[in-house]
């Protein structure tokens, strides 16, 4: 056994380059902290270390690169050229970057069948543990009408006045996957987003494109402009028990009505990212109880 | 991979290299896991260097738990030219390790 592996085909030495190229990263981490001590205090605060920011910040975003990719291709195609084959390059990065992120649909399918439905308590601790975040049937003493229902493919929610569909799918990925779902005409139940283009910000950006729809005045609580307003932005998990998909969301818009048979409503990309090419499936939704804002809305992976 | 790796460190010319040197899969890929690292190092310091002060604990949000579309308008509202000056110090970067790996074959 020895002799076979000793066998194997002796490739060129590449050490001394390794070992050349670990010293340089060495010396950029070093000069990078040196320089920049806002980031080794930014790091503490997180309880990481300047290291984990690159790989830790890789996961966290690894499904949409290659979305962001295509955008600052673009972005070069205007400001200093760029070969048109890197945008396909990027976009089949996409694939290679979701498997990247460690996919968590059977673990979730798993502890839905052992844990059921029924007991709502019990299963948004067991998928709080599991997802890492503080999952909420009831959060700040409001529920919704329901946890448990039907959901409906939502068009895309006019961000600022004059949004419209060429300027709201800004990556080619976009215009692929989600360009065949309309404009809504106008904004969700609390406004725009932003006033402008120009004041649109990457959060609204990311609020319309992982935006949800919920029953609020359906819920037990409903009655005053407090509970309105909490509702807005409210960050929720969705899950596909058919596929165990998870996807985190916020809260843009109030609907559907009950005439429609659905009892929630979710973005093109929420709809996609739980496997849904269309509307009229049933999901789980729950609160997530997230005061510092630190869980990215997207499809959910660990 | 993050979006600076992704996108800026140019991979191919280095693949390229290596398949030249007879290097196999396993070290193909350490090497490039380093060029990333120190690529997405640099890029950090350079970005880092052009942000306000109030605007470089926002960006690592957005780098650390943001989407790409987040980072790529964050850096877009804040640093001019931002893809044209990460573009060009990437290429420097690259024609670094390009040398660093010509210097096996001597």
């Amino acid at each position: 056994m020895f002799w076979v592996f000793n066998n194997k085909k002796k490739n060129r030495d590449i050490d001394p380059l390794a070992r050349r190229l670990e010293q340089k990263r060495e010396e950029y981490l070093d000069q990078l902290k040196d320089k920049h001590k806002e980031l080794v205090d930014w790091a503490d605060e997180k309880g990481i270390s300047p290291e984990e920011l690159v790989q830790k910040g890789a996961r966290g975003m690894a499904a949409g690169v290659a979305a962001g990719a295509v955008i600052l291709s673009s972005g070069l195609s205007q400001v200093g050229g760029l070969e048109p084959a890197r945008n396909n390059q990027s976009e089949i990065n996409v694939e290679s970057s979701v498997k990247a992120r460690k996919d968590i649909s059977g673990t979730i399918k798993k502890l839905l069948g052992r844990v059921g439905f029924a007991d709502e308590r019990k299963l948004t601790r067991e998928l709080s543990k599991t997802l890492k975040m503080d999952v909420k049937e009831e959060l700040n003493g409001i529920k919704l009408n329901t946890n448990y229902g039907v959901i409906g493919y939502e068009s895309h929610l006019s961000r600022y006045p004059g949004d419209n569909i060429g300027s709201h799918l800004e990556t080619s990925e976009g215009k692929i996957n989600f360009g065949h779902a309309s404009m809504a005409g106008g904004p969700g139940a609390w406004g725009y987003l932003a006033p402008s283009q120009k004041a649109l910000k990457a959060r609204d950006i990311e609020r319309e494109k992982y935006y949800l729809v919920v029953q609020t005045f359906l819920s037990p609580n409903w009655g005053s402009p407090q509970v309105k307003n909490w509702f807005r932005h409210r960050k929720m998990v969705v899950v596909n028990p058919e596929n165990g998909a998870v996807v985190v969301g916020a809260i843009e818009d109030a609907g559907p009505e009950p005439s429609t048979g659905s009892n929630f409503g979710g973005s093109p990309e929420v709809m996609e990212a739980l496997g849904f090419s269309s509307g009229g499936r049933h999901v789980l939704m729950y609160f997530i109880d997230d005061p510092k804002d630190q869980i990215p809305l997207g499809p959910y992976g660990i | 991979m993050n979006i600076l790796a992704e996108y800026f460190i140019k991979k191919e010319n280095i693949v390229k290299e290596l398949k030249h040197l007879d290097v196999n899969q396993n070290e193909t890929d350490r090497i490039l896991k380093l060029s990333e690292e120190i690529g997405t190092f640099k890029l950090l310091q350079i970005i880092l260097e052009r942000l306000e002060e109030e605007d470089k604990k926002l960006f690592l949000e957005h780098f650390y738990s943001g989407t790409p579309e987040a980072v790529t308008m964050f850096l877009r509202e804040k640093i001019e030219n931002v893809e044209t000056i990460l573009k060009e110090q990437s290429a420097l970067l690259e024609q670094e390790i390009l040398n660093d790996i010509s210097k096996l074959k001597e």
